[in-house]
């Protein structure tokens, strides 16, 4: 089975084009090209699925093709038996198009594992934004008290307690208050 | 009930009224919890409706059309209480065409060198507008030009490598393609039908039947919002904040050129979601074989003035549409 691959998250792309391989050697993977046109390459490579990151705008260059003689892969994956499943693919962000030809079970199971993929992706991207957020309000809060300690000569504890104060006013977090600080320094500080 | 509605659109001029309620706050004053979701392309708008990710969309009206007639994806039963904008397509062609164009219209262009021309979508305006101007000129699409699929934001690059002669997509992508001297504009789709709707709201038919305080409501905002984005003396602040990265994301000098409804940009002045504008694209997509000929029926059903003049609008400025081109 013929598969084109339209994702344009490398690392995800290499990921299931190596477990698809190792699932079945029937499988052959073919990643979309960066600069290719989706449907010239649907039209060129003839595939028996393309699987579409929902990411991606030129989606709609297969979603509405008619299907003639002879067209290339145009029916859009779809199991209205299974909307749960559906559902988890869509928040997953992958879609798929399989030709005429290809029975409804082999373009399902093509699917569940790029939804696994697609799911895993975005696990790992979300826990690495969560650690990447917590780390930049550490580097404000950081920053606010070290400005604090510069500018007002507070005692590290001092602007500490400084910041948590504002916070409990505002009602706003820490690391908001410490952004605030910084923003509010650094408006000043341009003004001649 | 503070569920919240989520709303799916496009980065687009027209989806003006939809952003402008939410950055103001319009939807909250009014008790409304509205999420809104910007979305790369029609086929993840269609999907999330049909699979209960999104409660409504700004939706092209021939797709939600398809949607409703089960030609695109699983069927979704959708209603339409409300058109959101109208005009605002143009058709571009690439710059190379423009004295054949001069001398002998679409004709002499297709005449030279069979035309490929891309549309936003396959079920939209954006196509059927174009169909029914070719024709309009003895040019008939398929047998004298290809017609391709093509994202908006594609379109300008396209042109310049030459993959495309030409396009039809809604503002501000003819104005790109004209400031880069790479096309001109061939004809604004309010040529092709004066004031043709063009994108309507498209909601699950679920939460539009059995909701009715908070569907009034949000008919009820969205009717102000677009009496501001319609005020000419708001179009500066619009553009700017359509011109933000999560919106648009380009220039506010050109997006305020773009919302201009004088220079064919998009109108926000007639909500009216009449029957007759469903039918009009309904029996397009039958004209053209992309739909069977139930879809009229089903367009009929599909619209719902009930709803909108429930929720205080007002049944006016109807815009005619055009007869059938006349074929060969």
């Amino acid at each position: 089975m013929k598969i084109l691959l339209a994702d344009s998250n490398a690392a995800r792309r290499e990921a299931l084009s190596a477990q698809f391989t190792r699932l079945d050697a029937a499988f052959s993977i073919i990643a979309l090209a960066t600069d290719a046109s989706l449907l010239a390459e649907v039209e060129r490579l003839r595939p028996d699925v393309v699987l579409v990151d929902m990411a991606r705008p030129d989606r709609d260059m297969l979603d509405s093709l008619p299907a003639q003689g002879g067209t290339p892969p145009v029916v859009m994956f779809l199991d209205g038996s299974d909307p749960a499943f559906m559902q988890e693919a869509i928040s997953a962000g992958v879609s798929s198009y399989h030709g005429q030809d290809v029975a409804p079970d082999a373009a399902k199971l093509v699917m569940r594992l790029a939804v696994a993929f697609f799911q895993r992706n975005q696990q790992a991207t979300a826990k690495l934004q969560e650690v990447e957020e917590q780390a930049e309000q550490r580097r404000a809060i950081d920053a606010a008290k070290r400005l604090l300690m510069k500018e007002e000569r507070m005692s590290e504890p001092a602007a500490h307690r400084f910041l948590q104060r504002r916070a409990m006013d505002q009602q706003k977090r820490l690391a908001e208050v410490a952004a605030d600080y910084l923003a509010a320094q650094t408006r000043q500080g341009q003004k001649p | 009930m503070n569920d919240v509605i989520r709303l799916g659109l496009l980065r687009l001029c027209d989806a003006a009224p939809v952003i402008l309620a939410a950055h103001e706050g319009l939807f909250a004053a009014a008790g409304l919890n509205v999420a809104l979701s910007v979305e790369p392309s029609w086929a993840n708008i269609a999907d999330k409706l049909a699979f209960n990710l999104l409660d409504g969309a700004v939706m092209l009206a021939p797709l939600a059309l398809a949607c409703a007639g089960g030609l695109r994806g699983a069927k979704i039963d959708l209603a339409v209480p409300m058109s959101l904008s109208s005009n605002g397509n143009a058709i571009t062609l690439a710059a190379s065409a423009q004295s054949a164009f001069a001398a002998g219209g679409i004709e002499a262009v297709a005449a030279a060198k069979r035309p490929r021309l891309a549309v936003v979508h396959g079920f939209s305006s954006h196509d059927l507008l174009l169909r029914h101007w070719l024709a309009g000129q003895g040019v008939m699409p398929e047998r004298d030009v290809d017609i391709t699929v093509l994202p908006p934001a594609e379109m300008v690059g396209a042109l310049a490598a030459g993959a495309i002669d030409g396009f039809c997509a809604g503002a501000p992508w003819g104005l790109v393609a004209a400031k880069a001297g790479l096309g001109f504009t061939a004809a604004l789709s309010r040529d092709i039908w004066p004031d043709h709707p063009e994108k309507c709201l498209a909601l699950r038919a679920d939460f539009a039947n059995a909701e009715a305080a908070r569907l009034d409501a949000l008919l009820r905002v969205l009717l102000h919002a677009q009496r501001l984005c319609a005020a000419p003396d708001g179009r500066q602040a619009l553009s700017q904040l359509l011109a933000r990265p999560e919106y648009l994301d380009l220039p506010a000098p050109l997006l305020l050129a773009a919302l201009d409804p004088a220079q064919g940009g998009p109108a926000f002045t007639a909500p009216y979601p009449a029957p007759a504008y469903g039918q009009w694209y309904a029996r397009q997509m039958q004209l053209w074989g992309r739909a069977p000929a139930g879809l009229e029926a089903l367009a009929a059903q599909l619209y719902r003035p009930d709803l909108f003049l429930r929720a205080g609008g007002e049944a006016r400025d109807i815009a005619e549409p055009p007869a059938n081109a006349n074929f060969d």
